[in-house]
């Protein structure tokens, strides 16, 4: 059992996408797979169960509202179970600044599930709070979804400077799975980010990119995994062994 | 550092708690013989002299109990046959888990150490790791450490300046 996030402080990344996919790919492959999405914005929750209510949410287990098992919600289309989100959780930080431990809530909140299943993924705000904290104290490693572009390096250097203050303010050590380079476009200058992220940083670039392609969006319209929706496209394609990459 | 993120700061630990603090010095390159100690000095002014541990080709830690979010200063130093030959400057930082820093030697024989007082008995950290301070272990005077580090070609070859 392994509990991997999706993060990247820099939006617009895929990270959603990817957490989504990758989850629907490994459920596929006949693992026990658990979504939590830890996104005020609910993407995640959106994508998997369009715009479906729920009576208790993530931020409900966090403050101590429901049990963890009150709140998963298994996906028939999608394979895996999931914690969805909602908007309360942007508030949550001023909530539980002064609760003692707080930096390890969600650890321990889903402490109980984690033997139920094979790997539990998060998906993480783009914003550095608390609820970000607590998904990367609760991981054993992180997955960095980037654009190939500028400003994508910044992003990378964000999130390296966030692991060491975990590492030195908080004494958890959380790893790097590797970089999974998105919206891949054959173009020089996405060659030439790329070629760039290999020589600043000592991170494992996954050799599946995933590429820019319609099938992804018009997944998220349906409300269905790329791969149940475009097989045979290009993306599902590289979600796929993406996902094969990834597997611990 | 004067700015710190609320965020990493250890909830369940109250300001003065001792926690493990691992102490990693990065980019350094030792020759035969020469060995890398760390030397610091917790708030309440007790220094203490520890030798680092490699822990790659071009890392070094070693471990000591501090009291959380108390101010420590440190320096690190390298040594030959009891002589230092390099030092750091003296480096100041909040105790937490983790102090990281690189390599990054001094040339100002100014800045003295502070004496260095013995291990309090109550005190649990890293009593393998300490360095016994006798007569003959003390570090000699910075202006030995400047007549052997104006050695222009070792300086070159060891640290490509």
């Amino acid at each position: 059992m392994s509990v991997v996030s999706v993060i990247n402080q820099k939006g617009g990344v895929a990270k959603t996408t990817t957490a989504v996919n990758v989850a629907a790919s490994w459920a596929k492959q006949g693992k026990k797979i658990m979504l939590i999405d830890l996104d005020p914005q609910s993407s995640a929750t959106k994508a998997v169960f369009a715009d479906r209510d729920f009576e208790k949410t993530i931020y409900d287990v966090v403050t101590g509202q429901a049990t963890v098992n009150e709140v998963i919600v298994p996906s028939e289309e999608f394979g895996f179970d999931m914690i969805p989100a909602e908007i309360m959780l942007s508030g949550i930080d001023m909530q539980l600044a002064a609760y003692f431990g707080r930096e390890q809530i969600l650890r321990r909140k889903i402490e109980p599930v984690m033997r139920n299943y094979d790997a539990i993924i998060i998906d993480c705000s783009p914003s550095l709070g608390l609820m970000t904290i607590n998904a990367l104290m609760a991981s054993k490693d992180i997955i960095i979804p980037i654009c190939p572009e500028y400003f994508s390096l910044k992003g990378i250097d964000l999130i390296l400077q966030t692991l060491q203050n975990i590492r030195v303010g908080l004494g958890y050590r959380v790893g790097v799975r590797g970089v999974v380079i998105t919206r891949y476009r054959d173009r020089r200058v996405v060659k030439d980010v790329i070629d760039k992220v290999r020589e600043k940083y000592d991170l494992n670039i996954f050799t599946s990119y995933i590429p820019d392609n319609i099938a992804v969006e018009e997944a998220h319209h349906k409300h269905r995994p790329v791969l149940k929706h475009a097989p045979s496209s290009p993306a599902a394609k590289a979600y796929m062994q993406l996902a094969k990459e990834l597997w611990p | 550092m004067t700015k710190h993120n609320p965020l990493f700061v250890d909830s369940t630990k109250f300001h003065g708690d001792l926690i493990c603090t691992q102490i990693e010095l990065r980019n350094v390159l030792l020759y035969d013989g020469e060995s890398l100690l760390i030397m610091i000095t917790n708030h309440k002014d007790i220094s203490r002299r520890l030798q680092m541990k490699p822990l790659d080709d071009r890392t070094y830690e070693t471990k000591i109990h501090l009291n959380h979010q108390t101010q420590v200063t440190y320096r690190f130093v390298i040594e030959k046959d009891g002589e230092r030959i390099f030092q750091s400057a003296n480096l100041k930082g909040r105790a937490q888990y983790a102090l990281i820093e690189d390599w990054n030697p001094c040339f100002d024989d100014s800045a003295a150490d502070p004496e260095i007082q013995p291990q309090s008995a109550s005190e649990p950290s890293g009593k393998d790791l300490a360095v016994p301070l006798t007569g003959t272990a003390q570090p000699k005077p910075v202006s030995r450490v400047r007549e052997t580090s104006m050695n222009v070609r070792s300086i070159i070859e060891k640290w490509g300046f």
